[in-house]
């Protein structure tokens, strides 16, 4: 993403390349950036439970959405605030997707860019639908899923904003990953970032109904999940510290993804003991005196939930960044063709 | 290898079960009851027996979504629940524009209370201790006289707002007043619908002999509500003894007398460290002398006890298969630790010493009446608030206690 050249440990720079235009990756930056928020105002609505606190749908209580009177849901219900916050903020998220198809028709001549950005679209539309859905059904399973499609949205719009950048242009695939172990590292990691991020949406959205078993299978998942995810980010990091990697991005991406991995563990456990007091191995000890008493929908838990939700969506960015760039660098292919169509676009 | 399969087949279970299924609400059978009573018994219900009594629980009470309760002839039901924080609490989570909300329970109580209120809601096996089985009408912390004296509004309401230290049960002191009395209503509701079916299984196990037998001659799908009401009249009278109590319940309050002067002093503690130790309180045979809860007791509370025996541990399988939590060893408070489930004022612990914990080893203090001879070794109020001066002291000062020297020195010595 970065605008300046990178700097390389293995491989070749290409010159600078005239013909490229930078407004599909800012663009690309700009639904990147009001995504995140999104997806904050968004787990605070499953935080509060306030998925339902308006129960109409596209519109708000009657209203057009986007003439609902301001003083009601600024000075309204806290529950009232998050949500039609939420429908406003992914409306911008949906209007600035529309601009990104525009952008990117007009100032990259590349085919499978286009479908990217038109997919981009269709997924944005798919997740209004979805939180629609869920409102005008009052189903809370699709929630869940609401839930999930979100931090794959955003990982989708990091990967345009990768593919969109002056980097992506100016590097050359290069051959130091010859037994593709960076690339099974990194598609691992970002995909046990997303069963992990489905998993914590089926746990933050259980359905009351929902038997013991499915709530303790969830919970071991997400536990194992956590710990391969902490292997393999370790050994990542590790590799990218140890050796030539291909581009120095790699290795500070690395380093970022595994601090995030440790955070969200941290999270993990602080969410747990926010909402369900410390667990039985440890609830005869005087540690519990630490956290003794839980207070619903506080501050700190709240926070802590909605941050462990958010950060999650982060660390799946990172992943999804780091191994955008890997396959870009070690995975070789498009470059031919896009070259040709920046050269044709430039000529 | 077995565990790896178990979990494989959860995990398969959970992707499948994911879409459909799990948003249905309907109030959840007491199956453990109903096989514990059939051991018992020696008596197995036939389908359409077991069906009758969630027939007649729905018709009298409703369901997840509409709850409702029936008029009785002799006991005011109204003046026992709200039917409009009933609904305020029951169905699905939601608001409206001016922030009043419903589905108060599901959102707040039914991950670890359940639907049912039977204490296995969807996180109920992670949570030590449990959460509470409403089912039964017992409650711990009571205000009320007599362990089967169900708790005023205000003792549950109590609750809800200050949650439970050092347990999964949190403090909901941020919620609206009305949806705290929505919770309180619907609580009620459970316990006294959990206590009828209870009732109803005791009723079919100890009559109908013959699968052929029914507690009611009707056809709940097509007769009349008014046919239905009267068939099930004379069974109402199970709901009037249930029910009763609870409206009984603010005039079996005990109040609990002002702290007399100087009952927190040395002299105090130091009585209250005697009382404790000694063979009348006898708090020390479970808490130990220092309060640390290190004595060696194996002892379950009451909920477990019903499904679980101690001596006979391979039994609780067939109960574990029903939908029954693992059984779990009721573990004495460390005193020292200053975590007291039921409130930690010194009024709380009277309460809690003087009521005992019902469901639970802890008795009731034996307390000697105004008029008792001196003869009489039983506790007066006074000897009460001693032993609340210890147990705070404890509490306050348990490093210095575990130390010995100081518990002997400060305490006794003085």
């Amino acid at each position: 993403m970065s605008e300046k050249e990178p700097r390389v440990e293995t491989g070749e720079v290409k010159p600078s390349i005239d013909g490229y235009r930078p407004w599909p990756h800012r663009w690309a930056l700009l639904v990147a950036w009001t995504t995140f928020p999104l997806i904050w105002v968004g787990g605070l609505v499953t935080t509060y439970d306030a998925g339902m606190a308006v129960p109409d749908w596209p519109g708000t209580f009657g209203y057009n959405l986007f003439l609902y009177p301001w003083q009601t849901w600024l000075f309204g219900p806290w529950d009232l605030f998050l949500e039609h916050k939420h429908r406003l903020l992914a409306s911008l998220v949906g209007f600035l997707t529309i601009g990104l198809v525009i952008v990117v028709y007009r100032q990259d001549q590349r085919p499978w860019m286009r479908h990217m950005a038109v997919v981009a679209l269709i997924a944005v539309i798919a997740q209004g639908v979805l939180g629609g859905a869920r409102v005008l059904l009052v189903e809370r399973q699709l929630a869940m899923v609401h839930g999930s499609v979100g931090p794959a949205f955003f990982a989708y719009c990091v990967a345009l904003c990768v593919v969109t950048s002056r980097w992506w242009y100016q590097r050359k695939a290069v051959t130091g990953d010859p037994n593709g172990f960076q690339r099974v590292s990194v598609l691992s990691v970002a995909f046990l970032a997303y069963i992990q991020l489905v998993l914590g949406a089926l746990l933050r959205h259980v359905p009351e109904a929902a038997s013991t078993m499915y709530f303790e299978v969830a919970v071991w998942t997400h536990l194992v999940g956590a710990g391969l995810l902490l292997s393999i980010a370790s050994i990542l990091a590790i590799l990218m510290f140890r050796g030539p990697v291909g581009d120095s991005s790699f290795r500070w991406l690395s380093y970022v993804l595994f601090l995030l991995v440790c955070v969200q563990i941290a999270f993990g456990c602080a969410t747990w003991v926010m909402k369900y007091h410390w667990p039985t191995f440890v609830v005869q000890s005087s540690i519990t005196r630490i956290y003794a008493l839980i207070e619903a929908q506080g501050m700190l838990q709240s926070t802590v939930a909605t941050a462990h939700a958010a950060n999650g969506s982060l660390l799946l960015g990172v992943a999804v960044m780091l191994a955008v760039r890997v396959l870009r660098v070690h995975g070789g292919g498009l470059e031919t063709k896009e070259m040709a169509a920046v050269a044709a676009s430039s000529g | 290898m077995r565990k790896a399969t178990e979990f494989g087949v959860g995990l398969t279970l959970l992707l499948v079960a994911g879409g459909c299924g799990m948003s249905r609400y309907e109030f959840e059978p007491n199956r453990v009851y109903l096989r514990a009573q059939e051991n018992i018994t020696r008596v197995e219900l036939s389908p359409v027996q077991r069906q009758d009594i969630q027939d007649i629980l729905a018709f009298w009470f409703g369901t997840p979504d509409e709850p409702r309760f029936p008029a009785l002839a002799d006991v005011p039901m109204d003046e026992i629940l709200d039917l409009e924080l009933l609904q305020a609490a029951a169905g699905p989570v939601g608001s409206e524009e001016d922030g009043t909300n419903f589905g108060v329970y599901r959102r707040n109580c039914a991950v670890c209370h359940g639907i049912t209120g039977d204490g296995i809601g969807p996180a109920g096996a992670f949570l030590n201790p449990y959460a509470r089985d409403f089912r039964r009408g017992l409650f711990k912390y009571t205000s009320t006289l007599g362990p089967m004296t169900p708790p005023t509004d205000q003792d549950l309401r109590l609750l809800l707002e200050r949650g439970m230290p050092g347990t999964s049960m949190p403090s909901y002191q941020l919620l609206a007043d009305r949806d705290l009395d929505a919770l309180v209503q619907y609580v009620k509701y459970l316990a006294i619908r959990g206590s009828v079916e209870r009732a109803l299984i005791v009723e079919s196990v100890d009559h109908l002999r013959d699968a052929d037998d029914r507690l009611v001659d009707v056809d709940f799908d097509r007769d009349s509500p008014e046919r239905i009401a009267a068939a099930l009249a004379e069974l109402t009278p199970l709901i009037s003894f249930l029910a009763r109590p609870w409206l009984d319940a603010p005039s079996r309050v005990v109040e609990v007398p002002p702290r007399p002067e100087g009952w927190d002093s040395s002299e105090a503690v130091a009585r209250g460290r005697e009382l404790f130790a000694g063979q009348v309180a006898n708090c020390a045979t479970c808490h130990g002398d220092d309060g640390r809860g290190d004595v060696d007791t194996v002892d379950y509370d009451d909920w477990t006890k019903e499904y679980f025996d101690p001596q006979n541990p391979r039994r609780v399988h067939e109960y574990l298969a029903l939908g029954a939590l693992k059984p779990r060893e009721m573990v004495t408070r460390n005193l020292q630790w200053g975590i007291f489930r039921g409130g930690s004022e010194p009024e709380d612990v009277y309460q809690r010493i003087f009521h005992g914990i019902p469901g639970t080893p802890m008795p009731a203090a034996p307390i000697k009446d105004a008029d008792a001879p001196a003869t009489d070794l039983r506790l007066t109020t006074d000897d009460l608030w001693d032993l609340v001066a210890y147990v705070l002291f404890l509490s306050s000062s348990g490093d210095l206690v575990a130390n010995g020297s100081v518990a002997s020195s400060n305490v006794s010595g003085q």
